[in-house]
């Protein structure tokens, strides 16, 4: 089913929305939380909590891009899990990620500001370097998972996102941000 | 948990929805019917494209296809006429999960057909050769909202090349090679479409760069070019593999307002030389493979050289002889003496050479006056070439010129070699009173002690694997991939690869033997080695050495009873390097600061071997 139809289904509050949803984005949810998660039951527990927050907010929302939607959804219910998980629950691929990021995560320097930083950097990434960055650092993909999605070898995969980094680096230095 | 790094991570979230339909990846259930071809998208909305493609003329006067240029004028609804209408406007909306269309002349995807006339023919020099054809993408164009959808793409050339540029992996490349076609250049090239139905797209030409593949000039249209021989005439001399990318169309698709279309790559291989352009040459692009590392070591400093081509030959196949591409090296001394690096003598003094293939042969060593005046040669041999003192002696208080020359074979070419000769040349400065002010600083300086150019062995991850069946055992690192960031080539640079992914077959035997359960696992000793290194994936190996695809939890009844060796790869900063090009001396006494340090990087990979039982 189309997501317009999909979003009718929800407006309409029939049900079949969360089974059409499930149809259509459930492997996508999966994915999301498990990436971040690493853990199957909590990952699924969360996907369950997606469709729970979807129906709730759709209406009044009616989003642009479904998948997109959903994914954030998934993604930040996830983050929150594992935020509240961490004493019991540790996910090295998504560890590994992490410090890679804090090597690039200037000091002193609001969420907000980063988000509007992250956006205009990602403007000025190739089609290539982008997808690997937000696959990596947004979809939490493995390296081995990211290189197999894209059809290219792990050390390739590896060394754009490590020069993609340091042009991260090197952007926010030239904006005047600092690093301790 | 990092929190540091999670809050960039959540500041992650402001990214806007089209970037994250965009970056979806493949395999989410959702991919295959909304993402465009990765590939294809940021070619077509760039708006030259639409510039140059909309205009029907610029495609008709491509070599050889004026047929195509008709068929467009002819549909004005047609591709790639259609493009012109939407230029920037496939990315815009990512509303647009239409369903996938179904082919039911096509339902096999993995053996998709080849047409047998989907070819190109290039003429040059009298030799004609149809490259074999590399079917490629399986398209549909939607005419309603103007851009092409992918069904089924398969990575090939175009995707590898420029993977290449950026350090991937090029031993699939590498293989390949000696099975394309090649042909020599003349300027009646001539490249036409032998099929009808093919309409030319776009063509790329990549050049050979050592042992890696560099994009040299981008898309012919790129470049205002119209014909791939307009694009053929700008290269200056040297080896090429030209892209070529052509579009088939298909049969409508009834009941919809689409119809099917099929991307083709061609690749080819041409050599260029005699032409007679005006461009310089550049000595830093040797066009042949260069696997050797000299370096002048004293007491004060380690110096690398950098390699002149003096000669250059490459044999062709076609002409069945041997042609000299390139005559630049250090024949012609005096021009170049300005960019040789300086070496002051302090007593200490040696050459060192490093083969990485052991190819080269007929080493000589020449001493020039500071007028260029020969003033004797010296044959040598083995790894290290120790200048002998006495022979320093002999020379007095001045400014002297040494040139290294080697002769070298390339790459295979059918059961020929590429061939070349290569220069590597000091300048050297004995001065009596020599007392440099800045001493040597090991703490903060690492020179590498030619030929100690393996990955640090400060290594300090500690990976163990255990089961309930076997005590935990830590594994020992095999060998290694080293990297170091070449800045004048602005790439990372491989020194060192031999790892146990590619010798499994030989080292099998050497692995530590666990009895899978179900509670085996490996695993880092502490949490520092975590954060010190990178895991970049796990390798599987039947007891024939076949890689096992596709195996995620080690499930036995997966795997089957059997031996099955298991590859853990990391990777791992080592130590820091010095960026010659600001440390060497300055040749008046004085030791240039070192401006810049950067890193070297190992790849590590530990083996295991698992026994599957067979209840």
């Amino acid at each position: 089913m189309e997501d317009n139809k999909i979003i009718e289904l929800y407006f309409a509050r029939d049900e079949q929305a969360i089974m059409q949803t499930a149809a259509r984005y459930g492997k996508l949810c999966q994915q999301v939380t498990m990436n971040i998660l690493g853990n199957r039951s909590d990952a699924e527990e969360c996907v369950n909590d997606t469709y729970l927050k979807l129906w709730n907010s759709i209406p009044p929302q009616r989003p642009r891009s479904l998948s997109a939607y959903i994914s954030r959804i998934a993604r930040n219910i996830a983050v929150d899990r594992y935020r509240s998980l961490h004493s019991k629950s540790y996910n090295r691929d998504l560890e590994v990620a992490l410090e890679e990021l804090a090597e690039i995560t200037p000091a002193d320097t609001s969420r907000e500001v980063l988000k509007e930083l992250v956006q205009v950097f990602l403007r000025s990434l190739d089609d290539t370097d982008r997808r690997l960055f937000l696959g990596r650092y947004w979809y939490a993909l493995s390296v081995k998972n990211l290189a197999k999605a894209w059809g290219m070898t792990p050390n390739a995969v590896s060394l754009r996102l490590f020069k993609t980094r340091e042009k991260f680096k090197a952007f926010l230095t030239e904006r005047g941000y600092r690093y301790e | 948990m990092n929190k540091k790094g999670m809050e960039l991570f959540a500041a992650m979230d402001g990214v806007s929805d089209d970037m994250l339909n965009d970056a979806l990846p493949p395999g989410t259930g959702v991919y295959e019917k909304k993402q465009k071809s990765h590939r294809f998208s940021g070619f077509f909305e760039r708006p030259w494209v639409a510039a140059v493609i909309s205009a029907a003329v610029a495609l008709a006067v491509l070599t050889g296809i004026v047929w195509a240029g008709q068929q467009a004028a002819k549909d004005p609804t047609g591709f790639p006429g259609e493009i012109g209408g939407n230029p920037a406007g496939s990315n815009g909306d990512h509303n647009e999960f239409t369903s996938p269309v179904e082919f039911d002349t096509w339902p096999d995807y993995d053996n998709p057909p080849v047409p047998e006339d989907a070819k190109i023919v290039v003429s040059s020099g009298g030799y004609t050769i149809a490259p074999a054809e590399y079917i490629q993408w399986k398209d549909v164009w939607n005419s309603e909202e103007q851009k092409l959808e992918e069904i089924r793409g398969e990575m090939q050339w175009g995707e590898l090349m420029p993977e290449l540029d950026s350090g991937g992996d090029d031993s699939l490349l590498m293989k390949e090679i000696s099975n394309l076609p090649r042909i020599p250049y003349a300027d009646d090239f001539q490249m036409t479409l032998s099929n009808r139905l093919l309409e030319l797209q776009y063509a790329s030409a990549y050049k050979e760069y050592q042992q890696s593949y560099k994009f040299a000039y981008g898309v012919a249209l790129d470049l205002g070019l119209h014909t791939v021989g307009d694009l053929m005439a700008e290269l200056s001399e040297g080896s090429y593999y030209i892209l070529v990318v052509a579009y088939e169309r298909g049969a409508d698709i009834e009941g919809t307002n689409k119809r099917e279309g099929t991307m083709y790559e061609f690749v080819f291989r041409v050599d260029v030389w005699g032409k007679s352009d005006d461009k310089p040459i550049d000595p830093n692009e040797p066009i042949v493979p260069v696997d050797v590392q000299v370096f002048v070591a004293t007491k004060q400093d380690t110096v690398p050289l950098r390699p002149y081509v003096s000669t250059a030959t490459q044999y062709n196949e076609a002409l069945g002889v041997w042609a000299e591409v390139r005559e630049n090296g250090l024949d012609h001394l005096q021009e170049k003496s300005g960019e040789l690096p300086t070496v002051i003598y302090d007593e200490s003094f040696e050459i060192y050479i490093k083969e990485l293939d052991g190819t080269a042969t007929a080493r000589y060593l020449y001493v020039y006056d500071e007028n260029f005046e020969e003033l004797g040669s010296y044959r040598t041999s083995g790894e290290t070439f120790p200048w002998q003192p006495v022979e320093l002696t002999t020379l007095s208080e001045g400014t002297y010129y040494v040139v290294l020359t080697f002769y070298q074979s390339g790459i295979t070419i059918g059961d020929q070699k590429e061939k070349g000769t290569y220069d590597y040349g000091f300048k050297l400065v004995i001065d009596n009173d020599y007392a440099p002010e800045t001493e040597y600083e090991e703490e903060t300086i690492y020179v590498p002690s030619f030929p100690d150019l393996a990955p640090s062995d400060s290594i300090d991850i500690e990976l163990y694997v255990r089961s309930e069946l076997d005590e935990p055992q830590r594994l020992t690192p095999h060998t290694v991939w080293a990297f170091l960031y070449d800045d004048r080539a602005q790439q990372w640079v491989e020194i060192q690869g031999d790892g146990l992914n590619q010798r499994i077959s030989e080292l099998y035997d050497t692995l530590p033997i666990f009895t899978f359960d179900e509670t085996i696992e490996w695993y880092l000793n502490n949490e520092e080695d975590q954060y010190s290194c990178k895991w970049y994936g796990t390798d599987l190996y039947d007891e024939h050495f076949n890689r096992v695809s596709d195996v995620e939890d080690m499930d036995p009844e997966e795997l089957g009873p059997g031996k099955y060796y298991a590859v853990v790869g990391y990777y791992q900063a080592g130590r820091e390097i010095v960026n010659y090009e600001h440390g060497i001396p300055a040749g008046n006494g004085d030791v240039a600061d070192v401006a810049e340090v950067t890193q070297e990087y190992g790849y590590y990979e530990y083996g295991f071997c698992i026994v599957v039982p067979e209840s």
